[in-house]
């Protein structure tokens, strides 16, 4: 099933690349680092651990990949953590929590955007963590 | 004379730091880039303001001090021109590139062209078609999805090319997603579940980097900009969530 997703999650990462129409050649290995993103996220999920613990871990790898591969490559790294992070971001939360609201039903709608809150919160520490021990040390943020 | 140099300078600055924000390049690697090319010509001590729809430069000096703002209206995510504006800086940095030159080079990257729109309405539709099947669609949902996906963004692509607002842009987005997931239902029956028909498109349209990239902001004690890329993010999804609601209220 785990690879099953996978699969799935590397050609919505590379769709998603297309449509932020990133260089013709990055396309693979934006798409791979978004994979293995979702990876560790959906693996730590099977193992027991919290959403929170699982978008950590795979904001970090994705961020420790694409600042490695920025370096490689000479891009920022931006072009692979971008759409790299597009599976585990729970844009579709935030969405869920402003439809529950217009059909008056608040409290899965708080419900969901605080879930959706913490989450991105996750994402952001992973990628900054991973910024700061392997950025470019001028670029800390 | 001096003048002259310094505000062509200030210009290939502010250039640059517009390419990459209006294409969506988080706040701290703009200010950062702007920084580093005006440090290379020769003006150390400058303040750089950068916001989503802002940009404020000012440069101190003995005789006296020179402020540049100019207006951003946010865009869609280009990293092509994030990757080429990243690229101008780092040769300005590395002094291979004189102003004049770097302003030359300014304009052919405001041209480099993106993908045609139909490669694009295809990255969509797979992009949406693959997460109806993360979210346990199955395969006539996803072959709907995508399609739906497509109609999806070629409609928002026109709404686009109206120069309508962004709220009513997401909202006619989530309308779009919402009448296929309902057309769907009504042709296939059980066959499709509507959930996750609708949620391919949808996907495409959801302001999930936009949200990241604002708290991410925050966390890095950039407030102000943060505060407007979450609102930004908040609106937008207020407004799929219309559209969709309304979808439903009304067919569903």
């Amino acid at each position: 099933m785990l690879i099953r997703e996978i699969i799935f999650a590397f050609f919505a990462v590379a769709g998603f690349s297309i449509l932020f129409n990133i260089p013709r050649k990055l396309i693979l290995v934006a798409s791979l680092i978004g994979t293995v993103g979702w990876g560790i996220y959906s693996g730590s999920l099977l193992l027991g651990q919290n959403e929170l613990v699982g978008a950590l871990l795979g904001a970090f790898a994705i961020g420790v990949l694409g600042e490695a591969f920025a370096r490689f490559k000479k891009v920022p790294s931006s072009l692979f953590i971008i759409p790299g992070i597009i599976p585990i971001v729970p844009g579709y939360g935030l969405y869920y929590t402003m439809l529950y609201a217009v059909q008056n039903q608040y409290q899965l709608s708080v419900t969901k955007g605080f879930e959706s809150l913490l989450i991105t919160v996750s994402i952001a520490c992973g990628l900054i963590l991973a910024a700061t021990l392997f950025g470019n040390k001028s670029k800390l943020a | 004379m001096e003048k002259e140099t310094r505000n062509k300078a200030i210009k290939v600055a502010m250039e640059i730091g517009k390419n990459m924000l209006m294409n969506g390049a988080e706040t701290y690697r703009v200010e950062d880039s702007m920084a580093r090319v005006l440090e290379s010509f020769g003006y150390g001590a400058s303040n750089i303001f950068v916001i989503p729809t802002c940009i404020i430069i000012t440069l101190e000096s003995e005789e006296e001090p020179v402020t540049f703002m100019e207006r951003i209206v946010p865009g869609s995510i280009d990293l092509e021109r994030i990757a080429m504006s990243n690229q101008l800086s780092r040769d300005i940095t590395e002094k291979r590139r004189s102003v004049d030159d770097a302003a030359e080079e300014i304009k052919k990257i405001e041209k480099v062209p993106m993908y045609p729109e139909w490669v694009r309405c295809i990255g969509a539709g797979v992009a949406g078609g693959f997460f109806t099947l993360l979210f346990r669609g199955s395969f006539l949902s996803f072959l709907l999805s995508t399609v739906g996906a497509i109609f999806t963004l070629w409609l928002v692509n026109r709404a686009d090319q109206m120069r309508l607002n962004f709220f009513v842009k997401n909202m006619i987005g989530g309308l779009a997603a919402g009448l296929v997931g309902i057309a769907a239902a009504r042709m296939f029956g059980d066959r499709v579940e509507m959930g996750a028909v609708i949620v391919g498109p949808l996907m495409t349209l959801v302001p999930g980097v936009a949200f990241a990239n604002g708290i991410r902001d925050v966390i890095s004690g950039e407030l102000l900009s943060g505060a407007t890329r979450i609102t930004e993010a908040i609106f937008i999804a207020i407004g799929i969530a219309f559209g969709v609601g309304f979808a439903l209220k009304i067919l569903g």
